[in-house]
C-alpha cells in the first residue's frame, strides 16, 4: 500500500505543483467571497484527484500496474487512501490559508470559520470522490478524460448554488446531529465505493 | 516439473474465442510461443499475468494458483513487452524507484550495470525513449529482481539485429541457471531458431502443439514437386499447399509418410518456424 501511495507521489510531482497553482490562483480571485473557503478546498482537492487518477491512465499505466506483486484490491484501496488524504489537505490548507490571512489582515475576510466549515467540503468531496472513483475504474481509459470533464461542468454549474445552500443553512443556525449524521452517512458511502470499485476493477479484463 | 500450466482455458470475445487451451511450459527451458498476429498469444499471455481474467480453466504459474496467489506470483515473474506502459512523464531513475521497492529481492547494482550495458542514461524521461530503449529498460528491471521467469511478449519487434543477438545472449545467460525459465511470443521465428527449446503453436485461438523445437522440425518437412502429383487425396495429406504453373511446395506434419507417399518424385526439404506458421496460417490450398 505504501509503495503505491509513493508511486502516487512520484508519479505526479508535475501534477502536484498544478495543484498548488490552482489553489494560489482560486486563493486569490476569491478570498473575499464569502464561501471562498470551502470553494478552494473542494476544488484543488477534486482537481488534485483527477490527477491522480488521469496519470494512471495516459499510457495505459493501469496495464503496468498488474504487473507488480500487488493485487489489484490493493490498487484500488491505494486510490481511495491518497482520495481521503487529498481531501484533507485540500480543506486543511484552504482553512489554514484563509485564517492566516483574516488574522494577517484584519477586515479583508468578513466571515468567520468554525468546524462545520471543514466538515461541509469534506463531505462533499467524500460524496464526489465516492462516484468518481467507481465510474473511472469502470470506464479506464477511454472514459476518464470525459468523466473529468462531466465532473468539471457539473462543479461550474453546482458550485455556487451549493455554496448558498450552506451559506444559507448556517444563517438559520446550524443543526449539529444533522451535520455530523451526514457526515458520517458519507463516511459510509465511501467505504462502500470502495468495495464496489474493488469489485469492478477485479473483475476487468485490461 | 512445469513452470507454467494452463488447464482448459477459454475465452470469449465477440469476434474471437481462446477456445479449450491447455498448455504445459517446463521449467528450465525456453519456450518460444509462436503463431500469426491475433491468434490469441498475447491473450493467453495476459490470462498469464492476470490482466485479463479466463471465463473458464485455471492457471498454475511456479505452482501457484493465478489469481489467488498473484502477489507471490509476480514476486518471481518478470515481464517484458513489446507495449511498455510505463509512466512516460517521469525519468528511468524515478522509474526505478516506483519499481525497486515493490520487489524483495531488488538488486540495485545490477539494475545499474544493465543500465550501463544497454546505454541508458537515468535521466532520461520514459517518454523520450524509443521502443527499443524501453524494452532494454523492461529487460533491465525483469533481470534486476532475480525473477525466475521471463514472460516476453514479442519483445524483439522493435529491436535493431544488433540488440537482439545481444538479448537473446542475455537471455541464455539467464537459462545458466537451471531453474529459470522464458516463455518468449513471437512472430519472429528466427529467434526462435536459435534459442527455443521447445515451440508451442497457437492458430485461431487453439493450440495446435506444444513440442521440442527438434522435434517439430524434424516431424514437419516442406514437400515440392510437379502439380500433376496432386489429387485431392493426396492434398488432404498436406498441412498447406501453395500451387503455382510449375509445380506445388506444401508442408507436410508427417515427413516419414510424405516420403513413403512420394519417394523420389518430389524433393524433401527441412521446414522452418516460419514455413509451419504460415502454411498452418493460410491452411487448406494457397495460390502464388
Amino acid at each position: 500500500m505504501l509503495n503505491l501511495l509513493r508511486k502516487d507521489f512520484i508519479a505526479a510531482k508535475m501534477s502536484l505543483g498544478m495543484s498548488i497553482l490552482i489553489f494560489s490562483i482560486f486563493c486569490i480571485f476569491f478570498m473575499k467571497k464569502e464561501m471562498s473557503m470551502h470553494l478552494v478546498g473542494i476544488i484543488t482537492a477534486f482537481a488534485t484527484i483527477s490527477s491522480l487518477t488521469l496519470n494512471d491512465t495516459k499510457n495505459h499505466n493501469h496495464l503496468f500496474l498488474v504487473t507488480l506483486p500487488v493485487s489489484r484490491k490493493h490498487i484500488v484501496q491505494a486510490k481511495y487512501v491518497i482520495s481521503l488524504l487529498t481531501i484533507f489537505v485540500a480543506v486543511l490548507a484552504s482553512y489554514g490559508v484563509h485564517s492566516f490571512v483574516k488574522i494577517a489582515v484584519p477586515g479583508y475576510i468578513t466571515v468567520g470559520y468554525s468546524m462545520i466549515d471543514i466538515l461541509v467540503p469534506i463531505a462533499i468531496m467524500l460524496v464526489l470522490t465516492s462516484i468518481y472513483l467507481p465510474f473511472f475504474y469502470m470506464l479506464s481509459e477511454k472514459g476518464a478524460p470525459v468523466l473529468n470533464v462531466i465532473f468539471f461542468f457539473i462543479f461550474l454549474i453546482m458550485a455556487d448554488p451549493v455554496a448558498q445552500t450552506i451559506h444559507k443553512a448556517s444563517l438559520n443556525g446550524i443543526n449539529y446531529p444533522l451535520v455530523y449524521g451526514t457526515l458520517f452517512s458519507t463516511l459510509l458511502l465511501f467505504i462502500a465505493s470502495c468495495y464496489v470499485t474493488v469489485y469492478l476493477f477485479t473483475k476487468k479484463d485490461l | 516439473m512445469n513452470a507454467i500450466e494452463l488447464r482448459n482455458l477459454t475465452k470469449i470475445y465477440p469476434q474471437f474465442t481462446v477456445n479449450n487451451v491447455s498448455l504445459d511450459v517446463k521449467r528450465g527451458y525456453i519456450t518460444g510461443l509462436i503463431g500469426p498476429n491475433g491468434v490469441g498469444k498475447s491473450t493467453l499471455i495476459k490470462m498469464m499475468l492476470g490482466m485479463v481474467r479466463p471465463d473458464t480453466g485455471s492457471i498454475k504459474i511456479l505452482g501457484c494458483d493465478m489469481p489467488r496467489q498473484e502477489i507471490d506470483i509476480k514476486q518471481r515473474v518478470g515481464i517484458v513487452s513489446d507495449d511498455c506502459f510505463y509512466y512516460e512523464d517521469v525519468s528511468i531513475r524515478d522509474m526505478k524507484r516506483i519499481i525497486a521497492p515493490f520487489y524483495k529481492k531488488w538488486n540495485e547494482q545490477k539494475f545499474n550495470s544493465y543500465l550501463e550495458q544497454f546505454e541508458l542514461s537515468p535521466k532520461k524521461k520514459i517518454g523520450q525513449l524509443s521502443k527499443g530503449m524501453k524494452i532494454k529498460f523492461a529487460l533491465a528491471v525483469a533481470l534486476s529482481h532475480e525473477a525466475e521467469l521471463l514472460i516476453m511478449d514479442e519483445p524483439t519487434s522493435g529491436l535493431d539485429p544488433v540488440f537482439r543477438r545481444e538479448l537473446l545472449d542475455l537471455l541464455a545467460e539467464m537459462m545458466q541457471d537451471e531453474r529459470n525459465t522464458i516463455i518468449f511470443s513471437t512472430h519472429i521465428t528466427t529467434d526462435l531458431d536459435r534459442i527455443a527449446d521447445y515451440i508451442s503453436f497457437v492458430n485461431r485461438g487453439q493450440l495446435v502443439f506444444s513440442e521440442a523445437k527438434d522435434e517439430v522440425l524434424d516431424r514437419y518437412a516442406i514437400v515440392k514437386g510437379d502439380r500433376q502429383l496432386l489429387d485431392s487425396d493426396i492434398r488432404k495429406k498436406f498441412t498447406g499447399v501453395r500451387e503455382t504453373a510449375f509445380g506445388f511446395e506444401g508442408l507436410v506434419e508427417n515427413r516419414h509418410e510424405a516420403e513413403q507417399l512420394f519417394g523420389n518424385y518430389a524433393v524433401f526439404e527441412k521446414a522452418s518456424l516460419e514455413d509451419i506458421i504460415y502454411y498452418n496460417a493460410k491452411g487448406g490450398r494457397a495460390h502464388a
